[in-house]
């Protein structure tokens, strides 16, 4: 293995011909927001950074606004991520900019309630709303952080906000990291015109420009060492994604952070043999969450055009405080409307699908989200599957499929009100709906998993920090894992519970937090 | 439970393969087309897994959609795009099509006979109908895979898409940024920091030279 001296730039794992090994201050995992925001503190700081990512290194000029091209290339498992019994269709980004380059823009500071919720039940004494605002005022400014302009509200959202007011619902314009959106719609597969403000375009060229060195296409296997973490084992990519299996990349550093995203993260720790002794071992992977999606598809009278403008740009929270024991509380947003992504979400084959297809320039696209992790609810847990990647096992509990039927019906009261034509509810088993009839009549046990589209899009926990070892794999003081002392996890499986917003905004603010803090 | 998974369609094929073991594969055969598809073309799949897959994706894609985009080579596309996937479901969702294959496995009591790849189109139909609604969620997993990545590949293209009035890209080449920033990063030689560039990058710079010099 060849010894390689650190130097800043960018570097792709599939050009690579040979083993090497490289040494720098600290060495981060995933580019992906709290990646990137950590690579661009500490290397502000002077010090010398690695950012490892298994994903390419795309820029404006290869995101061509293709559904055929962008899932398989910027996503996790090309597009095809699944909860383990393929009830859940996850969405995660696996690029460089991680989930930023591939989200929809939403941005929401995270909820009081939430932090307080993770004081009261989950042990989190350390983090104070206060310690954010600082964070929040950085990020809001370098990331152009601002309310969504009326123009920018297209019809499919125009509709969403509609239904909500109708009836009587809070709904507003949500808040959109862009600058100078060109209103192409393509958000979820890459800015083709750099006015998303993604990491790809902020926080990793200000890292590049100070001592940043970032490794495209090289995929982290394991941290390993004995006490602390000596250095991490990865292996290059070819450009297709694959493991090129005769070349190793090893890098030591003083310091590692964790950020490859919820299940990613939790997954490199179990792979991890130092990890089996740290004190939150237990915890690792446990607690992950998702916001799980119920999607209802409304048919209005006039052309929606979903697949036109900003993807979303209104969410409504009005039943954001209805979560019980008995259900979790949910909020509103829209989906955009893309053919690839509508096919996969509308029920049927043959004849039925094709109709509801034909119908797509129509067609409004609107999603309840579930806040997960509240009442007692586990979510799900992450083990590995043989070849050392994660499997995410997520139990549809009778109190979450009360939510869906809860949100189900409240996104077909929305869409009514704003005068829908007919809706499908995503069940195998039903057709095209005129009235709320069937949908009010929907029990708990019509959301059987594989009988209806859930999705996600938001993953979180998996590493959930708090000041009771016992509890928490991670110190929510300093982000460090409990037991390793060079090691800290900085992404959004830091998360107790689920937010019940939009997560990116308080992963920047908290990535932000802990790096400004620590080194 | 993904262990659980395996398990079941490890179970459910075996007993398929055993009831099937008898039948002869070309008596039965009537889903020819995808002879077109040599193991060579195929990225995951075996030749006996595509020709399952054909045969669901013709049933699943409905008249005007096969007329302008024949199956099997959708099925190609899909072979494609399952490769992004790691090996464990890439064998779990071959498993899936070999349980479809087979009648003992696939859970249903019509044409017991009779392999899937050689019914009719609205007996395979019925088929994955039965498992749409099956009471064991294995069979729904494996219904709404297929279905989800058949759909989602076949309108992927937006020249299949734009019969529906979907607009497609907003534009065909992307103009230069809207916004200005400092963050248009080429990626830096490894040989200019003392590493070996890899061989498919030594090869391409080499084949690229005399095409610069002509
Ligand atoms: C389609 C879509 C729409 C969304 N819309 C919104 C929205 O509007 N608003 C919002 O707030 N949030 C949205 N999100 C969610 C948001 O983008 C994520 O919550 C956020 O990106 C998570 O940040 P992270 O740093 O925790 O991890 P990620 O963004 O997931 O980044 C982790 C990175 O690590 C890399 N990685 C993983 N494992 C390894 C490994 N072993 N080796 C090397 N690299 C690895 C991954 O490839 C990835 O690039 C959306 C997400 C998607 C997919």
């Amino acid at each position: 293995m060849k010894t390689i001296s650190f130097q800043k730039g960018s570097f792709e794992g599939q050009n690579l011909g040979e083993s090497i090994e490289l040494s720098c201050d600290v060495c981060i995992v995933g580019s992906g927001p709290g990646g990137a925001t950590a690579a661009k503190i500490f290397s502000e700081k002077g010090l010398s950074v690695i950012l490892v990512e298994a994903g390419p290194y795309h820029q404006a000029e290869r995101f061509r606004m293709h559904e055929h091209e962008g899932y398989s290339a910027l996503y996790q498992d090309g597009g095809q991520r699944t909860s383990a019994d393929g009830a859940i269709q996850i969405y995660q980004g696996a690029c460089v900019g991680g989930g930023s380059t591939v989200n929809w823009t939403t941005c929401f500071r995270l909820p009081e309630a939430t932090l307080n919720d993770w004081h009261e039940n989950h042990g989190c004494k350390s983090l104070h709303q206060s310690d954010l605002e600082e964070p929040y005022t950085k990020v809001e400014e370098r990331l152009g952080i601002q309310t969504t302009p009326e123009s920018g509200v297209n019809a499919n959202n125009a509709i969403l906000r509609e239904g909500a007011h109708t009836l009587g619902w809070e709904a507003a314009r949500t808040k959109r990291n862009v600058r100078g959106c060109a209103q192409t719609s393509f958000c979820g597969l890459g800015c083709p015109v750099d006015a998303k403000q993604s990491m790809l375009v902020t926080h990793i060229p200000d890292a590049l420009e100070h001592n940043t060195m970032l490794l495209s296409r090289v995929y982290a296997k394991a941290f390993s060492g004995s006490s602390r973490v000596e250095k991490l084992e990865c292996i290059a990519l070819d450009a297709s994604g694959k493991p090129k299996n005769d070349i190793d990349v090893h890098i030591k550093a003083k310091n590692f952070i964790a950020s490859a995203g919820a299940i990613n993260t939790p997954a490199l720790l179990l792979r991890s043999s130092i990890l089996k002794n740290c004190r939150g071992a237990r915890h690792i992977g446990r607690r992950t969450f998702l916001h799980p999606v119920v999607l209802s598809a409304a048919l209005m009278r006039t052309r929606v055009e979903g697949f036109r403008g900003a993807p979303q740009s209104i969410a409504s929270h009005a039943h954001i405080t209805h979560g019980s024991e008995e259900s979790p509380a949910f909020f509103l947003e829209a989906a955009p409307v893309h053919p690839a992504l509508a096919a996969s979400a509308l029920p049927g084959i043959d004849l039925n699908h094709r109709r509801a297809m034909e119908r797509l320039p129509y067609i409004a696209g609107h999603i309840a989200l579930m806040a997960d992790g509240f009442y007692g609810d586990e979510g799900g847990h992450i083990t590995l599957d043989s070849s050392g990647r994660p499997k995410l096992h997520y139990p549809m509990s009778s109190w979450l499929r009360h939510g869906f039927l809860k949100g189900h019906k409240a996104l077909a009261q929305l869409q009514f009100a704003a005068g829908a034509r007919a809706l499908l509810s995503t069940h195998t088993n039903m057709g095209w709906q005129r009235d709320a009839l069937r949908i009010n009549a929907l029990e708990v046990e019509d959301y059987r998993p594989n009988s209806f589209f859930c999705a996600s899009a938001h993953q979180m926990g998996g590493c959930a920090f708090g000041s009771d070892p016992a509890r928490s794999v991670v110190n929510d003081e300093d982000a460090r894992v409990y037991g390793i002392d060079n090691l800290q996890v900085i992404d959004g499986s830091l998360f107790p519970t689920s937010l019940g917003v939009n997560p990116q905004l308080s992963i920047y603010a908290l990535a932000t937090h802990y790096a400004s803090r620590t080194l | 439970m993904k262990r659980r998974g395996f398990i079941r369609w490890g179970s459910i094929s075996a007993v398929g393969l055993f009831g099937f073991s008898a039948l002869k594969k070309n008596l039965f055969s009537r889903y020819t087309q995808t002879d077109i598809a040599t193991q060579d073309q195929l990225e995951s799949l075996s030749h006996g897994s595509f020709v399952v897959l054909s045969a669901a994706v013709d049933a699943i894609l409905a008249p005007s959609m096969r007329a302008a985009f024949p199956a099997h080579r959708l099925a190609l596309e899909i072979d494609k795009a399952l490769s992004n996937n790691s090996p464990a479901n890439i064998a779990d969702f071959s498993k899936a099509l070999w349980a479809l294959e087979f009648p003992l496995s696939r859970g249903s009591t019509q044409k017991v006979l009779f392999r899937f790849s050689s019914l009719s189109r609205s007996e395979r139909r019925e088929v994955l109908d039965g498992w749409r609604l099956h009471s064991l969620t294995t069979y729904r997993q494996a219904y709404e895979g297929l279905r989800k990545l058949t759909l989602a590949t076949y309108y992927a293209r937006s020249e299949r898409s734009q019969i529906l009035g979907y607009s497609g890209p907003a534009f065909v080449k992307a103009p230069a940024p809207l916004h200005k920033g400092n963050y248009a990063q080429q990626s830096k030689s490894w040989s200019a920091i003392g590493a070996k560039p890899s061989k498919a990058l030594i090869n391409a710079m080499q084949t690229q030279r005399p095409k610069a010099q002509q």
